[in-house]
């Protein structure tokens, strides 16, 4: 990996006089974050209302989908603020949303399942963002953070609710087995450039495998706390 | 077709001006207990009596009770579905749907804020809660514009449900034969 002056762009007017490579991958990561937080409100949040098991956990559901489609308007924002064109953040046929949400979401524990799992790998990438070298950008993911945790300890405090009977355990226990393949694919592939890009202009601070590596490790540890088990995962060769 | 515009303004003034939740804990008046048997005549959900939750604690047992009303929920959607065939016979699809987003968005986080806002002064400082009520209100307030775009009558089980949410408020669910409210 070629050497970067390390740069810190404080202001959205700053970015303007940044190397272009910083801005094209800052304006990457934009993208991304607009289309997956609305595809993911639209293709798990919003049904899910309809399988939650009681008016609580509907209305609670109803707000998690609300803050979801939230975060999704502010990386819109701010990625309008850079110059971005509204239709390059909106899922598209050119511009396909990631393959964890095509699982396609029948039950409440399916749900509580992508909660507990997919929030956290959520988490992960936010996490990268805290410390990141553009800082409209930092804030934007400081100002997601708490959000993205409740939304991981509503899956835990759901999946607790499931685990207190045999068949609730069993049947999330199956959907974690049937969710959990598709995630490890969510952090990119090991030799990615555009992770070599952020890493290079300190936008991110860790390698993809790091990342997974370190959601596997989150996830067994969570999964673990309620008596289940995460299905083998064999890393690509 | 008309413009939807005048209508979204009116849903923004009846959000913005609601009492949110400021009425929980409060004793229960003659136009409260009018307006919750109102909300079941008009959701035609037969004999119930309305029941008052004593607290937040109470809302969130009664709202997580296994026994709770399906059919109250179902007869809700029904009205939604018609609601929103009247609405597109009005106006395009995409302005409908693009008028329910931005009420909802400007709706979610203002209802958020008022119910830990009345949740705190209660003493209450459960985060899940609070988005349980931000979580009903919004879904209200998804309801009345729809109402509205509609031009549903004033007697429609939304209009009459988000007046009860206006008055600070907050209806719940049904369980057994009763309709709670907090």
């Amino acid at each position: 990996m070629s050497e970067a002056q390390p740069i810190v762009v404080k202001t959205i007017a700053e970015l303007k006089e940044a190397p272009e490579e910083f801005r094209e991958a800052v304006a990457k990561l934009v993208i991304s974050h607009a289309i997956n937080e609305l595809y993911g409100a639209q293709v798990f949040d919003e049904p899910a209302i309809a399988l939650a098991p009681t008016p609580y956990a509907k209305w609670l559901t109803c707000r998690v989908a609300m803050e979801e489609y939230g975060h999704h308007v502010r990386f819109k924002q701010l990625g309008e603020q850079i110059g971005i064109p509204e239709a390059r953040m909106v899922p598209s046929d050119s511009k396909r949303p990631l393959s964890i949400f095509e699982f396609p979401l029948k039950t409440w524990e399916e749900f509580v399942t992508i909660k507990l799992l997919a929030d956290l790998a959520e988490i992960l990438q936010v996490e990268d963002l805290l410390h990141c070298a553009f800082h409209p950008l930092r804030n934007l993911a400081r100002a997601t953070m708490p959000e993205e945790r409740f939304h991981a300890q509503f899956g835990e405090d759901f999946a607790a609710e499931l685990v207190k009977t045999p068949e609730g355990k069993a049947r999330l226990q199956d959907a974690i087995n049937r969710y959990f393949p598709y995630l490890p694919a969510f952090f990119g592939g090991s030799k990615s450039r555009n992770n070599e890009t952020f890493r290079k202009w300190g936008i991110k601070l860790r390698t993809n495998d790091d990342m997974r590596a370190d959601f596997l490790n989150r996830a067994r540890e969570v999964t673990a706390k309620y008596g289940l088990t995460l299905p083998e995962y064999q890393a690509a060769a | 077709m008309t413009a939807i515009d005048p209508h979204l303004d009116e849903v923004r003034d009846a959000i913005a001006t609601a009492s949110w939740f400021a009425a929980v804990g409060e004793p229960w008046t003659a136009a409260d207990r009018s307006d919750a048997e109102s909300y079941i005549l008009a959701l035609r959900l037969g004999a119930l009596h309305v029941a008052v939750a004593r607290d937040w604690h109470d809302a969130a047992r009664i709202t997580q009770d296994t026994g709770w009303s399906t059919a109250w929920w179902d007869a809700e959607e029904r009205q939604r579905h018609a609601l929103m065939a009247d609405a597109e016979r009005r106006f395009d699809r995409h302005a409908v749907m693009t008028a329910l987003s931005t009420v909802m968005a400007t709706a979610g986080e203002l209802v958020h804020g008022r119910a830990a806002l009345a949740a705190t002064r209660a003493g209450i400082a459960d985060p899940a809660l609070t988005r349980v009520a931000a979580g009903a209100a919004t879904m209200a307030c998804h309801q009345v514009a729809l109402a509205m775009i509609a031009q549903a009558p004033q007697t429609h089980p939304f209009h009459v449900k988000f007046r009860l949410f206006a008055s600070g408020r907050w209806p719940l669910c049904v369980v057994g034969d009763s309709l709670y409210v907090l």
